[in-house]
């Protein structure tokens, strides 16, 4: 089964303070941007621009976004992954309008090789985790298919579900980081999730790094040189100690549980941070029902200052879904249809947030909010 | 005079005269002494095509394309002939249409979607398709329509039918029928039916943008059938008949998976058995019924771990269903027909072993019903029709769930005889009940939810039709327009963090439309036709088109705008040359309307010849300008996907099949 409902946003590339940019980033081409969407219905998607002001920009009716996209941010480029049609597209980095189209379907898989995460290597190159063909593809600038890492091995049922990577500069060089679920048997969270790490240049697995929580869900967020991981380990289960909020270091390869679940009051489904915020979408245990609520942490420390149970926006089903820092605010995606549309929350007042009326609607259920970075 | 007021196809009724024939016509041979009277009120009750498969102006591979060329139906094909394949009428889900087969329920709690391309195929087999509305003696009713799949029949005329063909693809078909006489008055019909094929046709990979073959895609099956006509006679002045069918078939489906996700390693393999059993005789001013029928089916999937299709390596499961009915039917005053039913049916659903996956509960569901269809003529010109049933069912799931409901149903109708023109109206109420994957899940993707209602429509229609003959130029059209209110759709909606689906009934949909219906000869030439248009709403409170704003509500998916299906013909001598056209537009693939499958215009062609008495030849090319792409809008531009309903499942490109039809009749 597919886990189409990983929000997965992008290693996000933070900046500073709370908040990626005082004002909208303007392009020629679209006017202004906080941040590029995707979304979906599980039927068709669409992907856009938005500001906290409330304009919104929209591509939808296209047959090749698919039905089950996420969006991914590296170096400063950003990309539409359609993981049902095995098509990249790379997004305008302000306005989010495709404009080129790579294919990374993995023809010596049988079936979908479903990607689900992009990092862009200082060389141009793409690399993509793809879930179902237990690989990582790595894609020539031109978008040539260059070569196939199995990633097999890395559980004894054939697939480690590959879900999320970043490349980073590390001391030792340029390093992709690849996060591997292992779930097995699929899709509960009982061995413990790795985190792979590859040399670049050489393309060669340098090392297996054991992850403190378990099954690390959408992208990771990259900040300076920690990347966040949010980590349900199993979505019925709120109570387990080896799930929350995880910071990897990428200098030195260590990693730990920043936030626990028990103490946010769920299961971890996605996580932002920036500067002394961090904030993440929880899902209550609840089996096939997993109530969503905002919560709020110090990723210095660790501490929750508000719980899911102490949430300003919670709701009564699986219905919170992209989550970032963009135009000064919290933007917080919301899959329940209001009278125009389906709205995005922003919150102001980073550590304590205060939320602003709803300005910005959605034309469809929101999967991914990224922000727009400055060029 | 006999008045058998049959259900009467426009087929039947092409070249008669004046309109008062039209409602009187005969469209089959008198069986034995009883007389037959099925009130079912002409078009006074409902818009009703028939389909003969003699009477086909094309080679005919399945029974989906025997009804395929009616009018308000709509077939979606997931590949080739043999593929899966499902029914539309009038915009309905494929869930909502009731299939019957030989007078048996084919669909159910377990099964409510039948796949057509299941059902087998004889000479002489007649199909009738009741839209919207249906007699309340056939049975518990549909939401939107009901299939009835009539096999060659014991009081049809004694003879023998072989029909054989070879086509592109592997394709191989073999149909044979048989009626003969038993002596003191009875009668046998056999049938036997069998077909393969490879399906390995060549698409458009829409990643690579090269075409690629189509695998695992292929069949085999073999159906047959025997059904007796015994003469009864309960006493000298009473007489009556004794109907017995059996059927029997076999079949090995392979399944390609989709375009992105092929499954080359799945298939089925599926068995159906089925009885009934019908005495009748003479009671009072008509006749009386009892029927009693059976069903089995058999469903084994096979695949493999590392199947795209992420489901289970092996899934069996059984469905039994057993049934019957008692009735009268009759002319109590004159002017006055009436049939009233009583019916009953259980069924089980009976999972077998299951790898790879929770193995779905078992359940079962026991129904009871009963229904009068009536029709008076008030007056020579004027006939008023009412049909209603009211129906309870009782459903248990394996894990002790329960659930039930009584509901009744009803429509009423008029029809209006002119001299040039007949005009028909109706109005009613229908209902489905929910099936057991809606309401007991499956334990895997699908979650349960007891609680379902039926789903419900309110549906008016009406329509107009006229046969004439004009020096050599001969007509007969019919044109009916419809509009639908249904609600209580149930919708699967994604639940919690791994959105697995729970059946609810949030859906709203409207639906409009025309459906037309055109024979018409002039010396040589002929041509036959059938349009239907379609409007329709998703009123569903949470789908809107991919707009920010004030929802609009799109269209349904799946349903084209506009359906045609057209054919002309002319005869030459022994020979007739055939052209065609099947045209689609104006569908949409997404539940948020935006994504428009391009229009499909597929030409077909043919030739027969009827080479010495009872011995025909017939050549049929489909999709003749080998169409297999369409373009759709691409994030980037048009972009060019394979053609079907769903790019997901693509259709074959041309294709041809040959085919031979040896046919004996008895001059007794």
């Amino acid at each position: 089964m597919i886990r189409r409902i990983a929000p997965v946003l992008g290693g996000l590339v933070l900046l500073g303070a709370c908040g990626s940019a005082a004002q909208p980033v303007t392009s020629p081409a679209c006017g202004s941007a906080d941040a590029v969407w995707a979304a979906s219905d599980y039927s068709s998607s669409a992907v856009g621009s938005l500001t906290v002001a409330g304009a919104v920009t929209s591509t939808a009716g296209k047959v090749d976004l698919g039905s089950d996209p996420a969006i991914a941010s590296s170096r400063g480029r950003l990309f539409y992954v359609a993981r049902d049609e095995d098509v990249v597209f790379e997004l305008d980095p302000v306005c989010g309008t495709p404009k080129a189209r790579f294919d990374v379907h993995l023809a010596s898989h049988d079936g979908p090789s479903d990607p689900y995460d992009l990092a862009v290597a200082s060389d141009g190159s793409l690399w993509l985790p793809l879930f179902q063909a237990a690989a990582l593809l790595v894609l020539a600038p031109d978008g040539a298919q260059a070569q196939a890492i199995d990633l097999s091995s890395y559980d004894a049922d054939g697939n480690p579900d590959a879900s999320a990577i970043a490349i980073v500069d590390t001391p030792a060089g340029e390093k992709a980081f690849v996060a591997l679920d292992r779930l097995n048997p699929y899709p509960t969270s009982v061995e413990p999730s790795w985190m792979l790490r590859i040399d670049v240049a050489t393309r060669a697995v340098e090392a297996t790094i054991p992850l403190a929580g378990r099954n690390p869900f959408g992208s990771m967020r990259l900040d300076g040189t920690s990347l966040w991981l949010a980590e349900p380990g199993n979505f019925d289960d709120a109570t387990e100690l080896d799930a929350g909020v995880e910071r990897f270091d990428t200098a030195t390869s260590t990693t730990a549980l920043v936030a626990h679940e028990l103490d946010l009051g769920g299961s971890v489904a996605d996580v932002a941070v920036a500067g002394g915020c961090g904030a993440a979408i929880v899902a209550g245990p609840a089996s096939n029902v997993n109530p969503t609520a905002l919560a709020l942490f110090d990723p210095s420390a660790g501490t929750v200052s508000v719980p899911a149970s102490a949430s300003p926006l919670a709701t009564t089903g699986f219905d919170l879904e992209g989550l970032a820092w963009g135009g000064r605010a919290l933007l917080v995606g919301d899959r329940r249809r209001a009278s125009a549309g389906y709205p995005v929350h922003a919150f102001d007042g980073a550590c304590a947030p205060v939320e602003r009326p709803d300005a910005v609607f959605l034309p469809m259920p929101p999967i991914a909010i990224v922000p727009v970075t400055p060029p | 005079m006999k008045r058998r007021a049959a259900p009467v196809a426009l087929a039947a009724l092409a070249f008669t005269g004046t309109a008062a024939a039209q409602s009187e016509s005969a469209a089959t041979d008198t069986g034995g002494e009883v007389e037959e009277v099925s009130v079912r009120g002409g078009r006074a009750a409902n818009f009703e095509s028939t389909a003969s498969e003699r009477d086909s102006a094309r080679e005919l591979t399945d029974a989906a394309s025997l009804v395929e060329p009616m009018p308000g139906v709509h077939v979606r094909r997931l590949g080739a002939d043999d593929a899966f394949t499902t029914l539309s009428v009038r915009g309905s889900a494929s869930t909502e249409v009731a299939v019957l087969l030989a007078g048996v329920p084919l669909t159910g709690g377990a099964d409510p979607s039948l796949d057509l391309s299941s059902l087998p195929l004889w000479p002489g087999a007649v199909a009738h398709v009741h839209r919207s509305f249906a007699p309340a003696s056939l049975g518990p009713g549909s939401l939107g329509g009901t299939l009835v799949l009539d096999p060659p029949r014991a009081n049809a005329p004694v003879g023998t039918d072989v029909w054989a063909g070879v086509g592109s693809f592997g394709e191989a078909r073999l149909r044979m029928g048989d009626v003969r006489d038993l002596g003191g008055g009875g009668r046998v019909a056999t049938g036997l039916s069998a077909s393969r094929a490879d399906d390995d046709f060549t698409y458009l990979d829409p990643g690579t943008e090269t075409f690629v073959r189509r695998s695992n895609a292929g069949h085999a099956a073999v159906d047959g059938l025997a059904s007796w006509w015994l003469p009864v006679a309960w006493s000298r002045v009473a007489p009556g008949a004794l109907t017995v069918t059996v059927l029997l078939q076999d079949r090995r489906q392979q399944l390609p998976g989709t375009v992105l996700g092929p499954t080359p390693l799945a298939f089925l393999e599926s068995d159906r058995e089925l009885a009934s059993a019908e005495l009748t005789g003479a009671l009072g001013r008509g006749t009386w019924l009892a029927r009693g029928w059976g069903r089995r089916e058999g469903l084994d999937l096979h695949d493999v771990d590392e199947s795209a299709a992420v489901g289970p390596t092996r899934a069996d499961q059984t469905i039994v269903g057993t049934g019957g009915a008692v009735g009268w039917k009759g002319r109590p005053a004159e002017g006055v027909r009436l049939e009233a039913t009583v019916d009953g049916s259980g069924e089980r659903f009976a999972p077998g072993l299951v790898e790879g996956a929770p193995p779905p509960p078992g359940a079962t569901r026991a129904s009871a019903g009963a229904g009068i269809d009536a029709d008076w003529r008030a007056t020579h010109e004027a006939m008023l029709a009412a049909s209603g049933r009211v129906d309870g069912w009782a459903d248990a799931s394996s894990d002790g769930t329960r659930s039930g409901e009584v509901r009744p149903t009803g429509h009423v109708g008029g029809e209006l005889a002119l001299d040039a023109v007949t005009f028909d109206v109706h109005g009613g109420a229908t209902a489905r009940p929910p099936s057991f994957v809606e309401l007991y899940g499956d334990r895997g993707a699908f979650l349960s939810n007891p609680s379902l209602l039926p789903e419900s429509a309110w549906t008016i229609d009406a329509g107009a039709r006229s046969a004439r003959r004009i020096g050599p130029f001969r007509f007969a059209a019919e044109v009916a327009g419809f509009a639908t209110w249904a609600h209580d759709l149930i919708t699967f909606v994604p639940q919690g963090a791994f959105g697995r689906e729970r059946a609810t009934n949030v859906g709203q949909a409207r639906l409009a439309g025309l459906e037309a219906d055109l024979r018409a000869s002039a010396g040589p030439a002929e041509v036959r036709a059938a349009y239907t248009g379609l409007l329709s709403e998703n009123d569903d409170a949470s789908a809107c088109e991919p707009v920010a704003g004030t929802c609009i509500h799109p269209q349904l998916p799946g349903r084209p705008a506009n359906d045609f299906v057209g054919d002309a013909l002319l005869h030459a001598g022994p020979a007739v040359l055939r052209a065609g056209v099947d045209a689609i537009t104006g569908m949409v693939v997404d539940a948020a309307g935006s994504i428009r499958v391009p229009p499909r215009v597929l030409a077909s062609a043919g030739a027969r010849v009827d080479v010495v008495q009872g011995v025909r030849l017939a050549l049929d090319v489909r999709n003749l300008f080998d169409v297999r792409t369409g373009t759709y809008a691409g994030a980037l531009g048009p972009v060019r996907y394979p053609i079907g309903d769903s790019y997901d499942y693509p259709l074959p490109g041309r294709s041809f099949l040959v085919t031979a039809r040896f046919t004996e009749r008895s001059t007794r």
